[in-house]
């Protein structure tokens, strides 16, 4: 007796009968298969903080469309599903709970506690984005499903990392990084979010160390000038190549700094001369190194002036800004303001002001890495549909900067590395070591 | 695992994620594995709210697609971002268009539950002798076929969808089912037809599946099975595949020009308000008569003729009293006096023309009168000089029909 259709079609009614159907004769499950032609599709894993939005409709929509398709035509079809441990996303989606449920902070509770919160949180609320997915239809393979943080992953993170290392591929570096104060890590370029804002451009003048006149700079963070080791000009520069090897007297520290010459400036720019602060510019980092200046850093993690402030530690850095304008003009040395509307980035979480620090972070090397991975691409053997897209990724590709790997979170994968208390020495391993590897102490 | 499924086929992704993401899988890929991820980069770009605009909490626009899902059905929702949109573009999203989509699921569901209604065959098999509308809905479901998998191929998933849902709408519902209609009345014809009508079904469904996995398995489960296919879900059935066997070119030309005609008799009697009921005696003139004789039957159910006389190209009858349709393939003469009663007509169209004057009488004395010109607001002294102007217009048609009924 075949069943007959209801009247009305009522999508709620049937949806997830049909559903629980496939899933109970296991129409979604794949196996290596040596009778049919493989098709896989990876899922880009969703957040374990996600609720689905419109864009994860889309994507899930084309996928299943992609494996229900292939799967009918005869194809082991395997659409492999999984969530993303989403370290930052994760960690203050319950740092917010603990606050607000509890007023309390994740250094109140300590790391190992703290992080059994966030599996907790896993636990109960990480399932929500899966079920919506299968609400959609999704004929995933949920026997495999994955998560980013589980043993396997985990795994081959660790394992990876140690191999890299090993390579030389993985350093520990100093550069100047996207820090942001709030959330206390460093960011990628890729999760910097430029915006105008309106700011001002205020002209500083600093008196030559002889006596015989003035170098006049301008800056829009004239906080940073406390970490100030020189300033630059264009050696092709008129108006400024004669004072070149000469030093000048940084106001408020009263710091002698030296005028270097650095085709960086350029003429006409601004003043044409440019303080340089090698901690907390990238292009200062640059031109420091390039002239071996003093790398001074006056502001600290937490976005307040340090110990090398003088006077101003202690102060936030807007705080700061405000107060040394005030001086500079009280003890002569401001000579205009501009308003001025300038490029900076935030944190694409919390949205705070990213601050450029140097700072020790850990590094992938990308040069070597990027060469087969332009091939790859420029040779056809990976497509790009539509093909326009290959050039977006062609030319990140061929200006890709050092990858910054370590982020200063909890939850997430801990980099395998130990630095040793006597000699300072830092050992990479795969499994924890007991002693260290140059001075063999405890 | 790794050896038969890695390198993976394709993914998915939009194109804010190719640096986050896929440049960073890629290039971990070549080294670690050292072979690349994925065959295939597919991009999609963003879903946008229907003034262009990206979702954001800030700007309160984001639609919650399971709160689309819980209204329109999964189904619905998944078709509505699929078509009409090409790779690498962003999308806007229309509500009404998820209605749309809805509105769609219900029309397959009624054509099918229709086709099942008295359904007498427990398995499908195409008969031995197929009539021309069968040959017609079975060579453009080949094509159809055929079109779908390469812009599938070529993921043009956008495209692929429109066409299925051209050919559900258009070609079966609004005018398959119709044809066979005059069949099922004979209980021998009535298997035939049963058999054709489920094939085209089944194959529109599985084509349909994956954009629409719900609907089409519900539908599927409770319709009778191909001879020989006999898969328990359609998400685990084979695919259709494009079959030479099924191309019948001439006969699909022939049932397209039948369709024409019947399309311009049709609109022809809408326009003089001729009720279906109302048959009339159909001339065509052609040069396919044997075509339009073997397509005589659909004239008189889809046409509302009473009696259908083919005859050659040159050989048209007297132009006087007679209303002339014309297609490329063919010149159809109805009586007027069949089509409608001159005297009645004539006084109906009296009547709407003076309901029409009296309603313009009024609204010219409104725009004649300064004190409502002045004090009203701009956008209601427009609209009553656009609605005088619709009137004016009415009028003119309807003076235009008279005379020409008076001829």
């Amino acid at each position: 007796m075949r069943k007959e259709l209801p009247k009305i079609y009522d999508p709620q009614e049937v949806e997830g009968k049909i559903y629980q159907a496939w899933m109970d004769a296991n129409c979604f499950h794949a196996e290596p298969n040596p009778k049919k032609k493989p098709f896989s599709i990876v899922m880009p894993p969703p957040n374990v903080t996600g609720q689905l939005h419109m864009g994860h409709a889309m994507d899930a929509t084309l996928q299943d469309i992609l494996v229900r398709y292939k799967r009918m035509q005869g194809y082991e079809a395997l659409w492999m599903p999984g969530t993303d441990h989403a370290g930052i996303a994760t960690q203050i989606k319950v740092e917010e709970e603990l606050r607000k449920n509890e007023g309390l902070t994740r250094y109140d509770l300590g790391r190992e506690k703290f992080l059994e919160r966030v599996w907790d949180w896993k636990h109960k609320y990480g399932n929500r984005i899966v079920e919506q997915q299968k609400k959609l239809g999704s004929s995933c393979d949920w026997e495999r499903e994955r998560f980013t943080m589980d043993e396997g992953c985990s795994k081959a993170v660790r394992e990876t990392f140690c191999e890299l290392y090993d390579k030389g591929l993985i350093y520990k570096g100093s550069r100047i990084i996207n820090w942001c104060p709030h959330c206390i890590t460093a960011l990628s370029d890729a999760e910097v979010e430029y915006q105008d804002k309106p700011g001002h451009l205020w002209y500083i003048r600093y008196p030559l160390a002889d006596g015989s006149g003035d170098i006049t700079i301008a800056t829009t963070r004239p906080e940073t000038m406390l970490a100030d080791t020189g300033v630059a000009v264009n050696p092709e520069d008129e108006k400024f190549k004669h004072l070149i090897g000469k030093k000048c007297v940084l106001p408020i520290m009263n710091r002698e700094i030296p005028i270097v010459g650095d085709e960086y400036c350029e003429i006409g720019f601004g003043t044409g001369a440019v303080k340089m602060t090698p901690a907390h510019d990238p292009n200062d980092f640059e031109v420091g190194l390039r002239h071996n200046l003093e790398v001074i850093r006056c502001i600290g993690d937490d976005g307040k002036i340090n110990e090398n402030g003088g006077k101003y530690e202690g102060m936030d850095r807007y705080e700061c800004r405000k107060a040394i304008v005030k001086e500079l003009e009280e003890l002569g040395f401001l000579v205009k303001t501009e308003d001025y509307s300038h490029n900076v980035g935030t944190c694409y979480r919390c949205g705070s002001d990213v601050e450029p620090l140097i700072s020790a972070q850990w590094f992938v090397k990308m040069e070597p890495l990027a060469k087969e991975a332009l091939r790859v691409v420029n040779e056809g053997e990976v497509k790009f549909i539509p093909d326009r897209f290959s050039k977006t990724y062609t030319n990140w590709m061929e200006n890709v900067h050092d990858w910054c790997i370590s982020r200063q979170l909890w939850w997430g994968h801990q980099i395998p590395a130990w630095t040793c208390e006597e000699c300072g020495h830092i050992t990479v391993d795969r499994k924890d070591p007991t002693c260290c590897a140059k001075c063999g102490s405890q | 695992m790794l050896d038969y499924f890695y390198p993976t086929s394709v993914l998915v992704t939009g194109y804010d994620i190719i640096f986050f993401w896929v440049a960073r899988m890629i290039f971990s890929g070549c080294e670690q594995m050292k072979k690349y991820p994925f065959d295939k980069v597919f991009i999609h770009g963003l879903v946008r709210d229907d003034k262009g605009r990206k979702m954001s909490k800030s700007l309160g626009n984001g639609i919650d697609p399971l709160e689309m899902a819980d209204k329109f059905g999964a189904d619905a929702l998944r078709f509505n971002l699929i078509t009409g949109n090409s790779p690498g573009n962003d999308m806007r999203f229309y509500v009404e268009k998820c209605e749309a989509m809805r509105n769609f699921a219900n029309k397959i569901w009624n054509a099918s539950r229709f086709v099942m209604m008295n359904l007498t065959i427990d398995e499908v098999k195409l008969p031995e002798k197929l009539e021309l509308e069968d040959k017609w809905v079975l060579s453009k479901l080949n094509t159809l076929i055929k079109e779908v998998t390469d812009n599938m191929e070529a993921y043009e998933l956008g495209v692929a969808s429109a066409k299925v849902y051209d050919f559900i709408w258009d070609t079966y519902c609004d005018w398959y089912i119709e044809l066979t209609k005059g069949r099922m009345q004979n209980e021998e014809t009535a298997i035939a037809a049963q058999n054709v009508l489920c094939y085209v079904l089944i194959q529109m469904l599985k084509l349909l599946h994956p954009f629409m996995p719900f609907i089409t398995e519900e539908v599927y489960q409770a319709l009778p099975h191909m001879a020989g296919d006999d898969a328990k879900f359609i998400m685990l059935s084979d695919w259709p595949v494009y079959d030479e066997r099924f191309c019948f070119a001439a006969e699909e030309q022939n049932m397209e020009n039948i369709m024409d005609a019947i399309r311009a008799i049709r609109n022809r009697r809408a326009e003089m308000n001729v009720s279906p009921a109302k048959k009339v005696k159909l001339t065509i003139a052609t040069a396919e008569k044997d075509a339009f004789t073997a397509g005589a039957p659909f004239f008189l159910r889809q046409a509302s003729a009473s009696e259908v006389v083919v005859v050659g190209a040159d050989e048209i009858p007297a132009a006087d009293g007679q209303v002339e349709v014309i297609t490329h393939a063919a010149r159809v003469f109805m009586p007027l006096a069949e089509l409608v009663d001159i005297q009645q007509e004539l006084e109906r169209i009296a009547k709407e023309k003076a309901k029409a004057e009296g309603h313009l009488k009024g609204i010219e004395a409104k725009l004649n009168n300064e004190a409502f010109t002045s004090k009203a607001p701009a956008n209601i002294v427009q609209q009553q000089r656009d609605q005088a102007e619709k009137l004016r217009a009415l009028i003119a048609k309807l003076e235009e029909s008279a005379a020409a009924m008076s001829k």
